[in-house]
Order: structure tokens, then sequence, then C-alpha cells
């Protein structure tokens, strides 16, 4: 194998790879610029869906099919999230509570899978056999698909949140609750609305990630966390910016441990995060 | 001293004793003295993350300080040969220096960022552990960390504390020190900069307190005792493995955050009951293994939507439900039932 190969191999596995933690930040940002909570379940139900997929598929729903409405169902689910546990109580201090909440969330939920499909790693078909040639080096098909899906699903949702009311009315209550309650916006509305699309989303990536990687109850940690530090990375609310942060935390992750070593890529997100904060505290292309 | 003040320091004494003599009692039951063993270090780790609530961030990065604590430990007494004493305390320093050098940018930020940065810090030291073979045994895990090994006790003679039963002295009695440190420190004249920075930091700052500079001590200190917990948990259990469902994973932080929760952060203690109440639930419904997350992920929930102050705040929530029933008796309407009024 030639090191153009090697290298374009990384660079594909990479950009997939951050493909499904830029899903998994636009979730994650909707849901913390709208509701001004921190979901830790966001990684539980990226897993869900994963297992929903696996499950649908078992039962002889075909691949996209099972994709689709293991969406649906997580969308539902974040709704009910939203109506049952995440609004907030007057009284209680909402960040602490909503980490509180979802983090017991995430033991449950983990828990449920464990008891239900067992700890042994499962796996999804594949989203397409065989690869294509590019620049003369094999790239996997199924790579190629993953990111064409991501790509997809971040352009709907950025001519959603431009193009229509439901979408516009969302960014007002994101930028300040209050205003947009006074123009008849009600708040707690948005924050369905954000639940639902981001549990969509996290969904789509665990799918996603359940073709091309596999599936066990513990996967959702690692991308919730990159998710998470993606905001940081790019700035709370802007779609470009986790984008960027996505593609630099996907870049890292899939060309580091080849050409260098495991741990140095471990190490890389945080010295990336802290040499950003010290020179743009509200992320690459965050703003006040 | 107050009537209340005696309780207090009565039922304090009482602990300690209590502490103290289990051993005695649990002579013919040495595994539930290592379930206890461990309650007290995960309490110093609880307590650690608590000491990060009186500055209003919520730190999901104690897990990692112990990381460092653990393997500087480790590596300190196999590699250096250094004793256990020395050992334990450069190690937890060792962890408060990593936690200094990380200061400056992480405290410049608030609230969630900072809750985000911890965990990102956490998960990055438990890779960096999986990955680094030579130092940490990579994912084979680290055996054979020596305890304390024979010593020498004043009154006693020499003691092998490398036994179980015998490392339970040493644990609870490093635990009660560091608890008996912070506790003073809550109490001490630092506090009321940290209060005054929880409270609001723009105020604080604004009439002089140098708030990154007290963060950084308060963020420190707490790595210290973070790394001092993880020390203890390495000479305890003798191997350590940074695997993703060992006790250094991301569960782990979710945990110690449920701990304090249940427990009532607003209280010195609430750690200490928390782990005591959680820990206990957990090792009587260990037949039942796998529904065991399960059972403390709803105990978290219910507690923080029905108790937010804990289960040590049990009586004031009772007395403030009374009086949100005697209003609203008289008629008065809008009171906030969760007792904390205008912080909606």
């Amino acid at each position: 194998m030639s090191s153009l190969d090697l290298w374009l191999q990384a660079t594909v596995n990479g950009i997939a790879l951050g493909w499904l933690y830029v899903l998994m930040a636009l979730g994650l940002t909707l849901i913390l610029s709208i509701m001004g909570i921190l979901q830790l379940a966001h990684g539980e139900i990226y897993m869900l869906g994963a297992y929903a997929v696996h499950y649908l598929v078992g039962r002889g729903l075909g691949l996209y099919p099972a994709i689709a409405t293991s969406m649906f169902i997580m969308a539902v689910l974040g709704i009910i999230l939203e109506r049952g546990l995440f609004r907030p109580r007057s009284g209680r201090e909402v960040v602490l509570c909503s980490i509180v909440i979802s983090t017991g969330l995430t033991l449950i939920l983990t828990s449920a899978i464990v008891v239900i499909f067992g700890l042994y790693t499962k796996s999804l078909p594949l989203l397409a056999t065989g690869s294509v040639e590019i620049f003369g080096a094999a790239v996997p098909k199924d790579r190629i698909l993953a990111i064409g899906f991501s790509v997809l699903a971040l352009v709907l949702l950025y001519l959603f949140l431009k193009k229509t009311r439901l979408g516009l009315a969302m960014i007002a209550s994101a930028q300040n609750r209050e205003g947009s309650f006074l123009k008849g916006i009600n708040p707690n509305r948005m924050s369905m609305a954000a639940m639902a699309i981001g549990c969509a989303l996290a969904a789509l990536a665990g799918a996603l990630a359940g073709a091309i990687l596999q599936l066990q109850p513990y996967m959702g940690a690692l991308p919730m966390i990159k998710g998470l530090v993606i905001i940081v990375l790019g700035g709370l609310g802007s779609i470009p910016g986790a984008l960027i942060g996505g593609l630099i935390l996907g870049l890292i992750d899939g060309i580091v441990p080849v050409f260098f070593s495991p741990a140095v890529a471990s190490v890389g997100p945080l010295v990336v995060v802290i040499l950003v904060l010290l020179f743009r505290p509200k992320g690459l292309l965050g703003h006040d | 001293m107050t009537k209340r003040g005696w309780t207090k320091l009565l039922l304090w004494v009482g602990l300690v004793v209590i502490a103290f003599a289990l051993p005695t009692i649990l002579r013919r039951d040495p595994y539930w003295l290592t379930v206890f063993c461990l309650l007290a270090i995960n309490t110093l780790l609880v307590s650690s993350l608590r000491s990060v609530t009186l500055i209003n961030e919520i730190s999901l990065g104690q897990v990692g300080f112990a990381v460092i604590g653990a393997y500087a430990h480790a590596a300190l007494m196999m590699k250096a040969h250094i004793p256990f004493w020395p050992s334990l305390i450069l190690s937890s320093l060792f962890s408060a220096l990593i936690a200094l050098a990380v200061a400056y940018p992480f405290l410049k930020v608030k609230g969630i960022y900072f809750s985000i940065l911890t965990l990102l810090t956490a998960e990055t030291f438990r890779l960096v552990a999986y990955y680094w073979t030579s130092m940490t045994g990579g994912s084979l895990g680290l055996t054979g960390v020596p305890g304390p090994g024979k010593q020498q006790v004043p009154f006693v003679g020499e003691v092998n504390f490398d036994r179980p039963a015998n490392y339970y002295y040493i644990a609870v009695g490093v635990v009660l020190v560091a608890l008996l440190i912070l506790y003073w420190l809550e109490r001490a004249y630092i506090s009321f900069q940290w209060r005054a920075i929880r409270d609001d930091n723009l105020l604080a700052g604004a009439v002089g307190i140098n708030v990154i500079g007290y963060k950084t001590i308060n963020f420190v200190i707490a790595a210290f005792m973070a790394g001092l917990s993880g020390a203890l948990f390495a000479s305890y259990q003798h191997n350590l493995s940074p695997d993703t469902t060992s006790r250094f994973g991301v569960s782990m932080s979710i945990y110690l955050l449920v701990y304090m929760v249940v427990g009532g952060k607003d209280y010195f203690v609430g750690p200490l009951m928390g782990t005591t109440v959680l820990m206990l639930i957990a090792e009587a419904t260990r037949s039942s293994q796998q529904y065991q997350p399960m059972i403390t992920g709803a105990i978290a929930i219910l507690v923080i939507l029905f108790l937010p102050m804990g289960l040590v705040g049990i009586p004031k929530q009772v007395r403030s439900w009374r009086r949100v029933k005697r209003l609203r008796a008289a008629g008065v309407d809008g009171v906030n039932p969760a007792g904390k009024e205008g912080k909606a």
C-alpha cells in the first residue's frame, strides 16, 4: 500500500468520522442554545437510534426505511423527554437539574440496552459494498455514502432554519428567549422542536456509525463528548462552527493515530480546545 | 457553642468512632470492610467535586485527576521505589500541578462550557493512560501496585497494612484528614471570596476580588483531593485499568455527580450521605447487577425532581412544603415550593 493510499484512506476515514461528530454537535448545539441545558444523554439517543435500526433490520425492514423509522422514533422520544423531564421547573437550577436528569437517563438507557441486547457488539448491514478509485487510491463506498447522508442532513437543517417560519422562530428563541416570547414565540414549543430535531440527527449519526463501525451499549459516550467539544471549539449556536470543529476533530481521529500514535491523537482535542479558548474564548466562529 | 453546634459535633464524633470500630464489628465479614474502604475513598472524590461547586461550577473532571493520582502513585512506588506516604503526597501534588497548568483557560469559561471542558479532560487523561502502554500497562491494565506494606505503629507494633482489614484504617484516616481540611477551608476566610464569586462573579471582580486567582486555588485544591483519592484507590485495588467501563470511565464522573446530588450538594455531609446510601443500595442489589445502573439513575432523577436539596435536606424540604401549604391555606399565591425564593 503506497503512502498516498494510506493518507487518502486516513483522510476519508477522518472526514466520515468528522461528519458523524458534526451531526451530534448540531443536535447538541440546537438543544444547548435554545433550551440552555447540557443534554448528556445525547450519546445514548445516538446509541438507541443505532439499536433501533438493528432491531428493525432484524425484523426484515430494509436498511434505509429502518434508518428513517429510527429517526422518527427518536424524534418522538425527544419530544416526550422534553415534555416529561427537561422542561424547566421553577425554583431549580436549570443547568444542574439538566445535568443530573440526563446523567440519570444515561444510566437507565444504557443498562436497558444491556438487559435487552446484551453486552456483545452487534453490527448493521453495510451501506454499500466495494470501493471507488480516487486519485488511484481505493476508498470504500460506504464511507462516501455516510458523508453524503450527513451533508444532506446538514443542508436540510440549514434550509429549515433559514427558510421556514418554525426555523426562524427557533433561531429567534435561541438568540433571546424573553424577547421572542414577547413576539409570540412559545419557548416550550421551540424546546420541543429542538429536542425532536436533535434526537433525529443523533439517531441518523448512530445508524451511520453502526453501519461503518459496530454497535455496543457504551458507544454513545465518545461521540457525545466529541459533539460537546465541537460546540466549545466552533462556538455555540453556529452551524459553520460545528462543521469546522467536527472536521478538525474527525481529521485528528482519522490521521494522527495512523502516522503518529493513538496517545497523541487522544491528547489532540484537549490541546486544540485550550489553544482556541486562549485566543477566542467564544469559540472559532462564536459571538455574544 | 450553641446547642445545635454540640449536636453536630456529637454526630461527627459518633461517626468517626463508628468508622474506626467497623473492622472490629465486621471481623467475620472482610468483604463488607472492603466495601466501606471504597466508600471512604469515593466520599473523598465526591467531596472534591462538591468543593468545586463552591465557585458555582460543576466539574465532571474529578475522575481525570483521580486517574493522574492513581497512575502517578503507582509509577512512583513501582518505578522510583518511593515509600508509600511520600508517594501518596507527591502523586496528589502532581495531580494538583496538572490542574494548575490547565486552570487558566478552563476557569475563563463558565457554566456549561466548564463542565464540557472538564469532561473532556477526564476522558483525555483516561485515553492517555490507555495508550501510554510503557508507563501504564495500557489496555491490559497495571497489576501489582504495592500497598503501604509493613509499618511500625506506636503502641501496637508492626502492622501489615497490605491486608484489606488494616488498609481500611489508612484509607479512612487519610480521608478523614482530607475532609477536615476541606471543612476548615469552607469556613476559612478564603471561602468568603469563593462564595462571592459563586453568587455574582462580576460583582466580586468589581469589588477587587481576583476572580480567576481564587477560582484557580479552589480548582487546584479539588484536584489535589481527587488525586489523593485516586492514589488511595491504587493502593487499595492493587491493579488499575483504564477501560471505558472501568472506574476511570465517563460513567464514573456521572456516578460521582449523582452521589453528590442525591446526598445534597449544599451540605458538607451530602457527599458522605449520597455515597453511603447509593453504594449500599448498589451492594444490596448486586444479585441483579445489570439493573443496578437503572436503579441508580432512577433514584437520581426522582431526587432531583422531588427533593432538590438531597437526602440531607429532607427536614428543610419538609419545613418548606409545610410553609407553602400554610401560605396557600392563607390565600397567598405564587409561592415557590422549592424553598429557594427568587431563583427561577
